[in-house]
């Protein structure tokens, strides 16, 4: 576990729900509490519709909670405008999805420097060397040139992890990461993430239906109903 | 890595979507400005047939069977300052001497060097010699003529009466001007595409001297169409002035009209050409003198009483007449040995289609 644990993210009695024209207000997430420090690994459980995808949407500022208070790096996110909600998203999170969004027309090492065009429309010679770094840890060092289609799902995959830390943010959230590939390349990519947790502390919070993904995080929650039923370890 | 070579990169790989995109709107684009380029030409093209048929003309008083003072467009010219003419226009057919060639739906327009002023581009001649005649391009072909060739005309005389009347001739009512030389061939800017009326296809038009024409139809110093120019001084209301300036120089004979003294000084009598007085003047003459009587006098084919019938007379009809009586003169009752309160029979025609 990191020394340093400085909390990463804060949930306050987070509340969800949608308006429908038609019937009553439809609760989704029913006063979610949660505390995040720094390095902490976290996977979020739970059957579907249980609220998974509208925790991470949430978490991740691309939707706000009807009730309760959300902070990340101590920034109360819900009196953010939209402009910045993007430059946190930007800055402070890495987003990994099931499937990777590897955008066909770039290589591998472009592709990794996208997320870094936002704020000066370049890309820093720290952040290319940075990227070329972190490729070659995830085994793709010599596949810098090639695009998308010329890698295997595993490797894609690997290349959307890359991307997700090229700017070295506080918060990793990954929504069902080794969700489109086959066992093997799950449980390397399974190993990347335990890896970068431990070495770089890097914190991760992941959405899986997948058992053995979560038992090789720190703590797992299982969300039923709108909320947290246990905390397991 | 930057935001542009993202862009080209982009670009690059969805070329093929972007070219068929660009195609797409170039072609669009191409088929708008098209249609935007010929739109404006048709719009140049048919404003050009306008000018070309209206020259420099902003007023026109088309009278067609009805006859006015030529001299009218003079009057008219001195009090608006503008260039006026008056026509004698009608309608005929063309032909070569030899009847090789004809044209029908010919416009024969009887004119003065007036005319000729109001064109975009005036001829280099101003009057048409007598004995000659001026034709349009398309009548030139059609008569397949050139300068100096000889065309034979015949026009039709404008009716007093409608010719569906009973009473109205039955000889022919045409004129002909034969022989008339090929004085020159007016181009559209010339005024040979001259029509009040809007077509794509030029008439036949043929211009002659309106004295000339004036004669073969037996209508000296009379016109049916007048055409006022741009005044010297531009006005909002160049309408308003050329009513006022009409309504100052009318005379009862540019209504076709004349007062006539009764034998005996037994009063006035309004009378018509055209037969029939129009109601807008038997309103005005009424207006003038309360004491004024309306006369409708008919043709009638036949007055019977009983066995006996004479052929051919006259009725009047006056509005002071007690209904269902009516009055022989002597010569009348005489012939038909009628005596008071006998029953009288009168047979006519009535004016319809066809005679």
């Amino acid at each position: 576990m990191a020394e340093d644990n400085a909390v990463v993210l804060r949930l306050e009695a987070v509340h969800k729900q949608y308006e429908s024209a038609d019937r009553d207000p439809v609760p989704v997430l029913k006063g979610i509490t949660l505390t995040v420090n720094r390095g902490d690994s976290i996977a979020i459980v739970g059957p579907s519709g249980s609220g998974k995808s509208t925790l991470l949407n949430i978490l991740g500022s691309l939707d706000s909670p009807t009730n309760g208070s959300i902070q990340l790096d101590g920034q109360e996110l819900a009196h953010l405008s939209e402009q910045e909600l993007a430059s946190v998203r930007n800055k402070k999170l890495g987003f990994i999805f099931q499937s990777h969004h590897l955008l066909p027309q770039c290589s591998v090492l472009e592709n990794v420097l996208v997320p870094t065009l936002a704020e000066n429309g370049k890309a820093p010679a720290e952040a290319i060397e940075r990227a070329k770094q972190l490729l070659d840890r995830v085994g793709l060092g010599h596949r810098l040139a090639l695009r998308p289609e010329q890698l295997s799902g595993g490797e894609c995959q690997r290349v959307a992890v890359v991307r997700a830390l090229i700017n070295q943010p506080s918060l990793i959230l990954a929504d069902e990461p080794t969700g489109a590939l086959d066992h093997s390349n799950a449980e390397s990519l399974a190993d990347l993430l335990v890896e970068l947790n431990r070495d770089d502390q890097v914190t991760l919070i992941v959405v899986t239906h997948s058992s053995e993904l979560a038992a090789r995080m720190g703590t797992t929650h299982q969300l039923q109903d709108g909320t947290f039923a246990n905390n397991a370890a | 890595m930057t935001s542009w070579s993202l862009v080209f990169n982009s670009f690059r790989y969805y070329a093929r979507s972007h070219i068929g995109t660009l195609l797409g709107v170039a072609v669009g684009a191409m088929v708008l400005v098209g249609a935007l380029l010929v739109g404006e030409s048709v719009r140049g093209s048919l404003r050009g047939m306008a000018e070309a048929r209206l020259g420099k003309v902003e007023l026109a008083l088309p009278s067609n069977d009805r006859l006015f003072r030529a001299e009218l467009a003079a009057q008219l010219q001195a009090d608006l300052g503008a260039d006026t003419a008056a026509l004698l226009q009608l309608p005929g057919v063309a032909k070569r001497p030899s009847g090789k060639s004809q044209a029908n739906n010919v416009v024969v327009m009887g004119i003065d060097a007036a005319f000729w002023k109001l064109a975009l581009e005036q001829p280099k001649f101003a009057e048409i010699p007598e004995d000659s005649i001026v034709i349009n391009e398309r009548l030139a072909k059609q008569l397949n003529v050139e300068v100096g060739n000889s065309i034979n005309l015949r026009v039709h005389n404008p009716s007093q009466l409608s010719r569906d009347a009973p009473m109205a001739p039955i000889e022919d009512s045409t004129a002909s001007l034969a022989q008339m030389e090929v004085f020159a061939i007016v181009s559209d800017a010339q005024f040979g595409r001259f029509s009040l009326q809007a077509s794509q296809v030029p008439p036949y038009n043929a211009f002659v001297p309106l004295s000339q024409l004036q004669d073969a139809i037996e209508k000296p110093g009379m016109a049916n169409l007048m055409l006022v120019g741009q005044a010297a001084k531009p006005s909002n209301d160049s309408l308003g002035q050329a009513q006022a300036a009409l309504a100052k120089h009318w005379q009862l004979a540019d209504a076709q009209a004349q007062l006539l003294q009764l034998p005996g000084d037994k009063g006035i009598e309004l009378r018509s050409p055209r037969v029939f007085i129009d109601p807008p003047l038997a309103k005005a003459a009424l207006a003038v003198d309360t004491n004024a009587t309306e006369v409708l006098t008919y043709f009638v084919n036949k007055i019977q009483i009983g066995e006996r019938s004479t052929p051919y007379s006259m009725a009047s009809a006056l509005a002071d007449f007690e209904p269902g009586t009516v009055w022989l003169n002597q010569w009348t009752a005489d012939d038909l040995q009628a005596k008071v309160g006998d029953d009288v029979e009168l047979s006519y025609y009535s004016v319809g289609t066809m005679r």
